[in-house]
């Protein structure tokens, strides 16, 4: 499970956003909302000048059926093949893509060359076997996070990955490649805020975990999650994208971590914890506190960045900024559309790159940008993309220069092809550290505290 | 100038005629042309000898840079992949200052797909104007032949580096000009050459109509006058994959 939901699940909740009273509540607390520019990469309407991308998605739970959907709508994406072990759900996701080859077998995606690129959802602890074949054979790799349900597990992927050099990885960090969130994390880094004294994530969404299975066998397969020596926990599973958000936008890595779980609202004999408390410290004593729940959807999710000179509230696709009385005037925000939010009467400016002084003084009446793709759909239109430009640079480069020494290809790469932004190996690697050592310190009760090593390959 | 021929290679179904509005980085194209370098790595390689000369392959280092302007403000478009040959006597470049000897076969090759704005923001977005106005679906490389090379000047007192005029057949986007362009060759090392030169181009010449986006400033005038800039090495070396063309 991923913390993104499908478009309609977002559709729907954007839909009950904008008329409770959470919404009306940020709304009268007078955020400035912050959202990215719409002129800058206008979706692409036609065909791509290249051949497609020929991919696979190899695991068809409820996000590798997301996986699915999303890859249908880009259209430099050739889905070629999907593949489960279990049949039922091949069947189910046949319905969706039925041009793609339905196959049982991982082995047989990997042998097949006209495959390019798969894109690995299966349950966490399988992911390690599935991707060392895929790199070894040359597939350009998505591989979801986190990456293993063990750190030594995780490692692997990400030193196998780092000697692929030839091919893409790219870490199911979605946020990593939404253009508003990359907006955001310039606005947070830009010093405006002032000095951050604490943030603070949350997840709440009523759902049990537990799946229905036709026999004891596929019950325990399919919920993995449920399974103490398999599972990342809520933390890891879930928890893992807005942990490495935080870590993203304050460019820190977390010195140490404590948490605290409990099963408050599933008591169906299940050991892993549906409500959990993290919190997290980053250098300069500040900390995170972080809270996921399957027991209430209350105030679904959100992160906060507490400013000395104002405070970034994050809900979904969308952000506001608070400020302080006393804090300097920026000058862009006098420009930016604003909403009040209850309880407080809190006058919120929207963050978006719309908000620029420029693009807002000519258009002051706009309506905030809502990004109309998700980002899982700007993830994966990442992945193609570079996938197609990194292979055409590749070829290129042997076609002119034949075989070279892998610094002067890197070299080459470095001046010659700009990737859209996504998260590779390294990213994957440190999240993944980062999850699980929170989920370790919620299952154990004790504080941990990172070692870097932990997050550096050799 | 003048149209020295026009041909088309066999191509995939022509797509739609872009939108007039996309076109914007046309000029990228052009880039291809003239300079040569050559390279050939000291120890271990040793020179191809074709029919009594040195085949001097090409090599990673080398830069194609397109400048050009528009009523917003100037850009550039670079690319990393020159691909082509130079064969020639054992003593070239230093053999070609001398009036009337044979002048070396040199054939270029650069994908018009390896050409990438380079703009902060919008860059694929340009890539995409610049290949739809270049055809790039119908023409995808852009070829350099040269015909002649006039010398100029040896400006080296040790001999090494020569100056040329350089006459070639450029075709970009399917339309073929004769090109005259000063060029530098170098001599780096004992088997490797880079050759650097810079012409200026229109890309009406070339049939290609100067870009014109609709983006979020407005509408993007690009002038038809672009500065194309190579820096091309390359080396002698035994390469299994190395042939007599640059296709």
């Amino acid at each position: 499970m991923k913390l993104e939901q499908s478009e309609s699940y977002q559709v729907n909740r954007r839909r009950f956003i904008g008329t409770s009273s959470v919404a009306a509540a940020y709304a009268l607390l007078g955020g400035v909302e912050l959202t990215p520019a719409q002129e800058t990469e206008k979706p692409v309407e036609h065909e791509p000048a290249g051949p497609k991308v020929k991919c696979a998605v190899i695991g068809l739970g409820s996000w590798g059926r997301e996986l699915v959907n999303t890859l249908l709508r880009i259209p430099q994406a050739e889905l070629a093949a999907i593949c489960d072990t279990y049949p039922a759900a091949l069947k189910r996701a046949a319905g969706l893509a039925p041009s793609a080859k339905p196959i049982q077998d991982y082995q047989s995606v990997i042998a097949d060359p006209d495959i390019a690129a798969v894109l690995v959802a299966t349950p966490t602890h399988l992911h390690k076997e599935i991707v060392l074949a895929a790199l070894r054979a040359g597939k350009h790799v998505y591989c979801e996070v986190p990456f293993a349900h063990r750190i030594e597990d995780a490692r692997q992927i990400a030193q196998a990955a780092k000697a692929a050099y030839k091919q893409v990885f790219q870490a199911g960090l979605q946020y990593r490649s939404d253009n508003q969130r990359l907006y955001v994390q310039r606005n947070i880094r830009s010093g405006e805020l002032g000095d951050f004294v604490m943030v603070r994530a949350q997840w709440h969404k009523k759902q049990s975990w537990r799946a229905a299975s036709p026999n004891p066998e596929r019950e325990k397969a399919l919920n993995w999650r449920l399974d103490t020596e398999l599972s990342p926990g809520l933390v890891g599973e879930i928890g893992i994208h807005q942990l490495d958000q935080v870590s993203w936008f304050l460019n820190r890595l977390p010195l140490a971590v404590c948490g605290f779980g409990a099963v408050r609202a599933w008591d169906d004999g299940r050991d892993v914890a549906d409500t959990v408390q993290v919190i997290m410290e980053f250098p300069g004593r500040l900390r995170l506190v972080y809270d996921a729940t399957l027991g209430s959807s209350f105030d679904a999710e959100q992160e906060i960045y507490f400013g000395t000179n104002a405070t970034v509230v994050l809900r979904e696709s969308r952000a506001w900024m608070f400020k302080e009385p006393d804090s300097p005037l920026a000058g862009w925000e006098v420009y930016a559309k604003k909403e009040v939010f209850v309880p407080g009467n809190e006058t919120g400016i929207v963050i978006a790159a719309d908000s620029s002084k420029q693009i807002m003084h000519i258009e002051p009446t706009q309506q905030p940008a809502v990004p109309q793709k998700t980002a899982l759909h700007q993830a994966l239109e990442a992945f193609i993309g570079n996938c197609a430009e990194f292979s055409a640079e590749v070829q290129d480069f042997t076609d002119a220069y034949g075989q070279s020494d892998r610094a002067t290809f890197e070299q080459h790469m470095a001046a010659n092809f700009k990737p859209r932004p996504a998260a590779g190996y390294k990213e994957g690697l440190i999240a993944t550290v980062i999850a699980l050592k929170a989920n370790e310190a919620v299952r154990t009760g004790r504080q941990i505290e990172f070692n870097r090593e932990w997050f550096e390959l050799s | 100038m003048h149209i020295v021929t026009k041909t088309r290679r066999a191509a995939p179904a022509t797509p739609a005629r872009p939108c007039v509005w996309h076109r914007l980085c046309l000029t990228v194209a052009f880039v291809g042309i003239g300079c040569v370098v050559f390279a050939a790595d000291t120890a271990q390689q040793t020179g191809e000898s074709v029919g009594g000369r040195v085949r001097y392959d090409s090599q990673p280092g080398s830069l194609v840079q397109i400048d050009g302007t528009s009523n917003i403000h100037d850009w550039t478009v670079k690319g990393g992949v020159i691909k082509g040959f130079i064969e020639a006597d054992a003593e070239f470049p230093a053999s070609a200052a001398v009036p009337g000897v044979k002048p070396p076969r040199v054939e270029v090759t650069i994908p018009v797909r390896t050409l990438k704005s380079q703009v902060a923001i919008g860059a694929k977005k340009m890539d995409e104007i610049m290949q739809e106005h270049m055809n790039m679906a119908q023409w995808p490389n852009i070829e350099y032949r040269l015909v002649e090379l006039l010398p100029k000047q040896t400006n080296s007192a040790a001999g090494t580096t020569f100056q040329f005029d350089a006459v070639g057949a450029l075709t970009v986007s399917g339309v073929t000009r004769t090109n005259r362009m000063p060029v530098k060759i170098e001599r780096v090392g004992q088997d490797k050459l880079k050759v650097t030169g810079s012409t200026n181009l229109k890309m009406t010449d070339f049939g290609i109509k100067p870009p014109a986006p609709a983006l979020a400033l407005g509408v993007i005038k690009t002038g038809d006058d672009v500065t194309v800039r190579v820096e091309w090495v390359v080396a002698q070396l035994t390469r299994p994959d190395s042939a007599t063309t640059a296709k």
